[in-house]
């Protein structure tokens, strides 16, 4: 399973109250692509910074699940954010990695993330439910179970480099940032 | 500027949690915030992600304070422009200003010295705290800087806060 294969199986499972936030790359372009929703924030920039957001937006919102889509290059800029999640303890959190174990969008150059423990490093960070992933058949029953807890959870998706990348984010970092505050908000957009 | 006046105005402009990588100079306003226990605190890993943390949560309609020194200023940089200032969201930031004079620490001299052009380069309006402004004045910086939606710093030096 590549990623856009992944996130072709994990989009149209989104609720219509579910929060987003998408890390830069192709993994916010895909998620465009798929399910434009004024709940997703597309980060465009900020690389590594999408966890961090995510617990932002959890604190601001307690009553919104919300649900980053993480990529193991971003992760691994910000593996303090981890740290931080554990201690917090957002129960609205839930943290998807999707790892392929190279930066795709900047031409498959190699992370490390092949040498370490993703999941283990959130487990004993103090993440309530950690899972790992690795074939498309068990993603859809993966994913109710990686919902169907308390958060702060975890989810490492095992990925393959390829796939077509998607379009560009088409929307002006404004309208991205004015529908998603609306709809956060619970007001009208 | 007492530190409790400081930090009864930051309440009552609604900021509502404080996220920092700690600082020497910002000690007695740290001291304030972890004795009441409320707002919340939270002790980041990087001063990156506190501003990744007080984004998100002004994206869901509260208000965060970064407070960091100015070391952290630098490692920050790309997280200000390519997220706060990308996305026109407004940020506070409450910066202890190391090496404000040659009388520092060595390591904060040269960062003492280009934290203002720093900022300057950046496009971030700053306020110096020198310890006797009004605190009224301080408070209509930090409510501009909500209802324009940029990030404001207020820099404040060794000693301005007792």
């Amino acid at each position: 399973m590549n990623r856009l294969e992944a996130m072709t199986i994990l989009a149209p499972m989104l609720k219509k109250d579910d929060v987003v936030i998408s890390a830069n790359g192709f993994i916010s372009r895909d998620l465009c692509h798929l399910s434009d929703r004024h709940s997703n924030f597309y980060m465009i920039g900020s690389m590594g910074l999408a966890s961090s957001i995510g617990v932002g937006v959890a604190l601001g919102n307690p009553g919104r699940r919300v649900i980053v889509f993480d990529g193991d290059g971003n992760i691994l800029m910000n593996l303090g954010s981890l740290v931080v999640v554990g201690a917090v303890h957002p129960e609205n959190f839930y943290h998807v990695v999707l790892d392929n174990e190279s930066h795709e969008s900047t031409g498959g150059q190699p992370t490390y993330s092949k040498n370490v423990d993703l999941a283990g490093i959130a487990s004993l960070s103090g993440y309530n439910r950690t899972l790992r992933v690795e074939q498309q058949s068990k993603l859809e029953p993966t994913w109710a179970d990686f919902l169907g807890a308390k958060g702060p959870n975890f989810l490492l998706i095992k990925i393959s480099k390829g796939g077509p990348p998607s379009p560009r984010v088409p929307h002006s970092t404004t309208v991205i940032r004015d529908r998603f505050a609306s709809a956060v908000r619970g007001l009208p957009s | 500027m007492k530190r409790l006046e400081l930090f009864e105005m930051l309440k009552e402009s609604a900021i509502s949690l404080f996220v920092s990588v700690p600082d020497s100079t910002l000690k007695p306003l740290l001291g304030e915030v972890l004795s009441h226990g409320d707002p919340k605190y939270i002790a980041c890993s990087r001063e990156e992600e506190a501003i990744g943390i007080a984004s998100g949560y002004y994206l869901a309609g509260k208000k965060a304070a970064v407070l960091m020194q100015n070391a952290g200023l630098g490692s920050s940089l790309g997280a200000i422009m390519s997220l706060v200032q990308l996305y026109q969201l407004p940020l506070l930031m409450i910066i202890g200003w190391r090496g404000d004079t040659v009388d520092d620490a060595p390591e904060h001299i040269l960062m003492g010295k280009s934290t203002l052009s720093l900022l300057e380069q950046a496009g971030i309006k700053y306020q110096t705290i020198e310890g006797k402004e009004p605190i009224k004045v301080i408070r209509a910086t930090i409510d501009e800087a909500y209802v324009m939606g940029y990030p404001i710093a207020l820099v404040i030096r060794r000693g301005a806060l007792e």
